[in-house]
C-alpha cells in the first residue's frame, strides 16, 4: 500500500502543520501560512474521493477509533476503504507556487528575521530556536490579526540550541549540543531536584551530556547524541504538599540509563539511537534493532523493562544513517542521500535526496499519518494509511497507537463526527 | 615572508585587521582544541577571505576553502575526524583575530550563523540541505 502524496513547488526551509494551517518557512526568509483544509479540498473533484482524502490529509486520527478497528476485521469493509485509498494514490496532487497563492492565509517575514533552526507549534504558540536563542510567540491567530504568528516573539532563553521537541505534559525538551539536555517546563508544579538555569523562564538542566536531539517517551526523554553516548532520562511522579496543604503531583528527575545498558553493548563504539513513546531504535549497518519499553514491568515477576524485539534488515540502505525518527506509521531513517520509511506493515519507501528537512507529527490530533519532506525545490506531504489495519499491540515498527489518545467526544458515525467546515459551504 | 605562530600578522593594506596563528591549534594532544592541517599561509588566506567576504558576525567569523569546487579539509578534531569549516574570533574585541577548525557536530558554538550559511548556499559552496544539517549539528558530506 503506497502513501498518498501532495507536492508543492517552492524553495522551503522548514514546515509545520497545526489546526488546519500549513506553515512554510521559505529560504528567502518569509513565513507563509496556508489554509490547509481549503488546499486539500481543492483536490477533491469527486464526492467518492472525499472520505479517503479527508482521512489522508485532514483527519488522520479518525480511523484508529476502536469501533472501526473492529469493523476492519471484516475484510469486505476493509477492502472498500483500501480501494478508496488506492484510487487517490493514483491522483496527481501537485501545486505550483502560483496555484498556492489562493490558499494563502497570511505572509510575513519570519519572526526575528532569522530562519529558525527548529520549530514547534504547541498550545497556539510557536516556539522556535536559532543562534540567538529560544523564542515563543502566539500562533494560530484570528483572521482579523495582521500576522498569523506574533512578529514580536518573546525571547525565552539565549542558549544556542540544536532542536526542540514538545510533549503533552506540558514540556519542551531542549537539545543544546555540548551544552547538554534541558527542558522548558510549563507545568504548574515544577521539579525540585533539577537545576533551574534561567531565572525568568522555567528551564531546567537535565544532563550535561551532549544532546543532538531528543524526544519524549511518555514522561521520560530519550536523548540522542550524534557524537557521544545517548541515554534515557527517566522521570517519576511524586506528590508533595502544596498550597493549603493539598497534595500536588510533581514530575521529578529520576535517573539516566545509557544506550549501552539499554542495548546491552559492551564496547564504546558510537551508534545512533532514538526513542519515542514505547520503543527505542538503534541503527546499524543494514538495518536497526528495536527495544520495546515497559515502564510498568514487575521485575520481581521476571518482567523486563527493556525487551529486544526482532531486528529489521533493509535492502534499501542508502549510505550512513545520519538521523532517525518514528511515527505511528513507521520509522523514518535519514541517510546521507535518501530518506527511508520502514512502514509498520513491513513495506519500505525510499525518497531520494538531498533532503533539506523532514517532519512527522505523532503528537498532533489530525496529522499523525503525515510525513512532510522538504526537498531542494518543493515540499512533499505524504499520507500513510496502512497503520489503521496493523495490530497495534503486536507491531514492531512505529509507535503503538493508544486509544487514550482519542480525546474527542465520540459520536456514532463518521458523518456525525466530521467537522463539515473542513469542506466549506 | 613566511608566517610564524603566536605573532601578530599585519594584513594591511588588504585587510584592516591583524591575525595570530595560534600554536595551540597546531599541536596534538589537547582534547579541547581542534588542530589545523593546512599550512600557515592557507590559514591566513582563509581568514582574509572570510573577512573580505564579510562572513562575520560581531566578533566571530567563519570560513572555508574551495578547491576544484570541493571544500578542502582544513583540520581535524581530537577524534581525528576531518573538519572542513573554519572559525575565527576577535576574542579581545581589538581587531586581532585567531582561528581554528570548526567542529560543528561536537560544539554548538562552532556552528556558523544563519546569514553566513545562506551566503555559502547562494555561492553554491554548500546545499540548502547541508545548511540545515550543519545548523542542527547533523553529519553531512561537505
Amino acid at each position: 500500500m503506497q502513501p498518498v502524496k501532495i507536492s508543492i513547488k517552492g524553495d522551503y526551509y522548514d514546515c509545520q502543520i497545526y489546526r488546519g494551517r500549513l506553515y512554510l518557512w521559505t529560504f528567502d526568509g518569509s513565513l507563509k501560512v496556508y489554509n490547509w483544509n481549503e488546499l486539500v479540498q481543492s483536490f477533491i473533484k469527486k464526492e467518492t474521493d472525499k472520505i479517503a482524502m479527508t482521512f489522508c490529509f485532514l483527519d488522520g486520527n479518525y480511523l484508529y477509533k476502536s469501533s472501526l478497528i473492529e469493523l476492519f476485521k471484516d475484510s469486505d469493509f476493509k477492502n472498500i476503504l483500501l480501494q478508496k485509498f488506492n484510487k487517490i494514490e493514483k491522483l496527481n496532487l501537485y501545486l505550483e507556487e502560483k496555484d498556492l497563492q489562493k490558499f494563502l492565509f497570511r505572509e510575513q517575514e519570519t519572526p526575528t528575521g532569522i530562519i529558525p533552526t527548529d520549530t514547534e507549534i504547541y498550545g497556539n504558540k510557536l516556539y522556535f530556536i536559532h543562534e540567538k536563542g529560544l523564542y515563543s510567540g502566539s500562533a494560530h491567530r484570528n483572521k482579523s490579526d495582521k500576522f498569523a504568528v506574533s512578529s514580536r516573539p518573546k525571547k525565552i532563553w539565549d542558549c544556542n540550541l540544536l532542536s526542540i521537541k514538545a510533549n503533552k505534559y506540558p514540556q519542551l525538551a531542549l537539545s543544546g549540543g555540548d551544552e547538554g539536555l534541558f527542558e522548558l517546563n510549563l507545568a504548574s508544579n515544577l521539579p525540585n531536584n533539577l537545576l533551574r538555569v534561567e531565572k525568568k523562564s522555567p528551564i531546567f538542566q537535565i544532563s550535561k551530556n551532549h544532546s543532538s536531539f531528543s524526544n519524549y517517551s511518555y514522561l521520560n526523554i530519550y536523548n540522542t547524541s550524534l557524537v557521544k553516548k545517548s541515554f534515557l532520562a527517566q522521570f517519576k511522579w511524586i506528590t508533595e504538599k502544596g498550597k493549603n496543604n493539598i497534595e500536588v503531583p510533581i514530575r521529578n528527575f529520576d535517573s539516566n540509563i545509557s544506550d549501552k545498558d539499554i542495548f546491552e553493548i559492551n564496547n564504546d563504539t558510537h551508534f545512533l539511537s532514538w526513542g519515542i513513546e514505547d520503543k527505542i531504535y538503534k541503527a546499524r549497518n543494514g538495518g536497526f534493532d528495536i527495544i520495546k519499553l515497559n515502564y510498568y514491568a514487575d521485575v520481581e515477576k521476571g518482567e523486563k523493562k527493556f525487551t529486544k524485539l526482532n531486528s529489521i534488515n533493509l535492502h534499501a540502505w542508502k549510505g550512513e544513517v545520519i538521523n532517525g525518527g518514528t511515527a505511528y506509521f513507521g520509522n523514518i531513517i535519514e541517510c546521507e542521500n535518501a530518506l527511508i520509511i520502514t512502514q509498520s506493515n513491513g513495506e519500505n519507501l525510499t525518497i531520494a535526496g538531498p533532503i533539506t528537512r523532514w517532519r512527522v507529527y505523532p503528537r498532533s490530533m489530525n496529522y499523525e499519518n503525515h510525513l512532510h519532506v522538504i526537498l531542494d525545490d518543493k515540499i512533499e506531504i505524504y499520507s500513510f494509511n496502512h497503520d489503521y489495519f496493523v495490530n497495534q499491540i503486536e507491531k514492531r515498527i512505529g509507535i503503538q497507537f493508544n486509544q487514550e489518545k482519542h480525546r474527542r467526544d465520540f459520536k456514532k458515525s463518521y458523518f456525525d463526527d466530521t467537522d463539515e467546515s473542513l469542506f466549506g459551504s | 615572508m613566511p608566517y610564524a605562530a603566536d605573532e601578530r600578522i599585519d594584513l594591511k593594506p588588504n585587510i584592516l585587521s591583524e591575525y595570530i596563528i595560534s600554536s595551540q591549534h597546531r599541536r596534538t594532544g589537547n582534547p579541547d582544541k581542534c588542530i589545523w592541517t593546512i599550512t600557515f599561509e592557507e590559514e591566513v588566506n582563509c581568514f582574509s577571505n572570510s573577512y573580505t567576504e564579510k562572513w562575520i558576525s560581531n566578533t566571530k567569523a567563519w570560513g572555508l576553502i574551495v578547491e576544484n569546487d570541493l571544500l578542502k579539509v582544513v583540520g581535524q578534531n581530537n577524534d581525528q575526524q576531518e573538519l572542513k569549516l573554519a572559525k575565527f574570533v576577535d576574542a579581545n574585541r581589538n581587531n586581532i583575530w585567531h582561528g581554528y577548525p570548526a567542529d560543528y557536530m561536537n560544539r554548538v558554538h562552532d556552528i556558523p550563523v544563519e546569514h553566513i550559511l545562506k551566503k555559502w548556499v547562494d555561492k553554491k559552496y554548500i546545499t540548502k540541505a547541508k545548511m540545515n544539517k550543519i545548523r542542527r549539528g547533523i553529519s553531512c558530506n561537505l
